[in-house]
């Protein structure tokens, strides 16, 4: 069988060195993890609108929603955005503290609205008796602000984490690839919460 | 022939688990489905049969080729069990069925003068560590116990992030190697198939 050997090493050459991950591959999952999530957040959302006027003689959307306060914890978020998009910015341009800078605002701005909430949260249940188990109303109300919620802080984990690790490594590929993926999420939740604020507090208080 | 019978009689009002019945009209059903199980018996028999004859006669149904069905794709064009690293040099795809025109055209298993390093991932037992977390956490949410959902979350959470830091993520398989395990199969492959029918090699040796 010697006609099967080849004495060419470059035939054997071919496609041998494309195996190196450009990042490519990783977003394109990240986005198909996003769509995913989006279904997720999409089965809230109309859970909620089937719900929400089920309130089963407890307190209505209009009487528990202070939208000066909501609009507050939707300027954080948007701002974290905003701050976010900075961080990418000097990425692209290889100024790796600034980075770091941009990152820590980005945390400070994302850890007050997950505050803001948190306190929302505690003074529905606590001072308003308006927990989740009150109504149907109330319990797609937390199952969807809450998701949003959680999404928000495993966010802000991540942003900790990636802050250290653009301090430890500098910003190399992996790095790189990981902002990226975290710039999606952190732009997707802002998307997401957008939809909350309309759907849920202005629809709700109008 | 076994369940067919039982949807029938679901649907005229026979419940699951009973130690008798009284109603004539179920036991022509009844006797249909009994025959229907004992056609399943006798398939499992026959399935334990065919695992006792498997072993038995190990040793002279042995497949050497890695394709024992004289199969058209290219996932028989590998040894069995496949190596590490899949293939030694990726295969060129022109036809529908690759595989079976290689070996019509008599170039099925080539040999090559010479090899590339294979880039490969590195085993981790991190998806194993951040699994054991979880089944503490889902045992310690089921029996309500906080302290312990807790830690388990926090393993799983910070295992995660301990893998993120982890660079040492791949290797290469030296060409030596991948020629030594090639040849290892490839030398008695071609002996064993050089009088054969390249397309029934599989079948014939075997």
């Amino acid at each position: 069988m010697s006609t099967a050997i080849t004495a060419n090493g470059a035939v054997a050459h071919d496609g041998a060195h494309e195996h190196h991950d450009d990042g490519s591959k990783t977003l394109l999952g990240f986005w198909i993890y996003l769509m995913s999530d989006c279904l997720i957040f999409s089965g809230l959302f109309a859970t909620f609108a089937v719900l929400g006027h089920a309130t089963a003689g407890g307190p209505t959307a209009k009487e528990l929603f202070d939208l000066k306060y909501v609009f507050g914890e939707t300027m954080l978020l948007l701002i974290s955005s905003f701050t976010f998009g900075l961080a990418m910015l000097n990425m692209h341009a290889g100024h790796r503290n600034k980075v770091i800078a941009w990152l820590f605002v980005t945390f400070l701005f994302g850890a007050g609205f997950v505050g803001m909430e948190v306190y929302e949260f505690h003074h529905l249940i606590t001072a308003e008796q308006a927990g989740p188990d009150r109504s149907a109303f109330l319990s797609a109300y937390f199952g969807l602000v809450g998701t949003h919620g959680l999404h928000v802080t495993c966010g802000l984990i991540w942003l900790a984490v990636m802050m250290h690790m653009v301090g430890k490594f500098g910003l190399n590929d992996a790095v790189q690839r990981r902002l990226s993926c975290l710039s999606l999420f952190w732009h997707f939740l802002d998307l997401v919460w957008i939809c909350v604020f309309s759907f849920v507090y202005l629809m709700g208080v109008v | 022939m076994a369940f067919m019978p039982l949807y029938v009689l679901g649907l005229m009002g026979m419940t699951r688990r009973m130690n008798h019945y009284a109603n004539p009209a179920w036991q022509p059903y009844l006797i249909v489905a009994a025959c229907g199980a004992g056609i399943i018996a006798l398939g499992i028999g026959f399935m334990l049969l065919q695992f006792v004859v498997s072993v038995r006669n190990r040793a002279e149904n042995r497949d050497l080729t890695g394709d024992p069905w004289g199969g058209r794709t290219l996932e028989w064009a590998t040894s069995s069990p496949a190596p590490f690293y899949n293939f030694a040099v990726l295969p060129k795809v022109e036809e529908l069925d690759q595989f079976w025109a290689d070996k019509e055209h008599k170039r099925a298993y080539p040999q090559y003068a010479h090899y590339d390093d294979i880039h490969m991932p590195r085993n981790t037992g991190v998806g194993l560590v951040m699994a054991a977390f979880g089944t503490v956490l889902g045992f310690a949410m089921v029996w309500h116990i906080w302290w312990l959902a807790i830690a388990g979350l926090v393993g799983m959470i910070g295992t995660f992030i301990t893998r993120v830091y982890d660079t040492d993520v791949d290797y290469y398989v030296s060409g030596a190697e991948v020629e030594k395990t090639e040849r290892a199969r490839l030398v008695p492959l071609h002996k064993l198939i050089e009088n054969v029918d390249p397309a029934s090699a599989g079948q014939k040796v075997a």
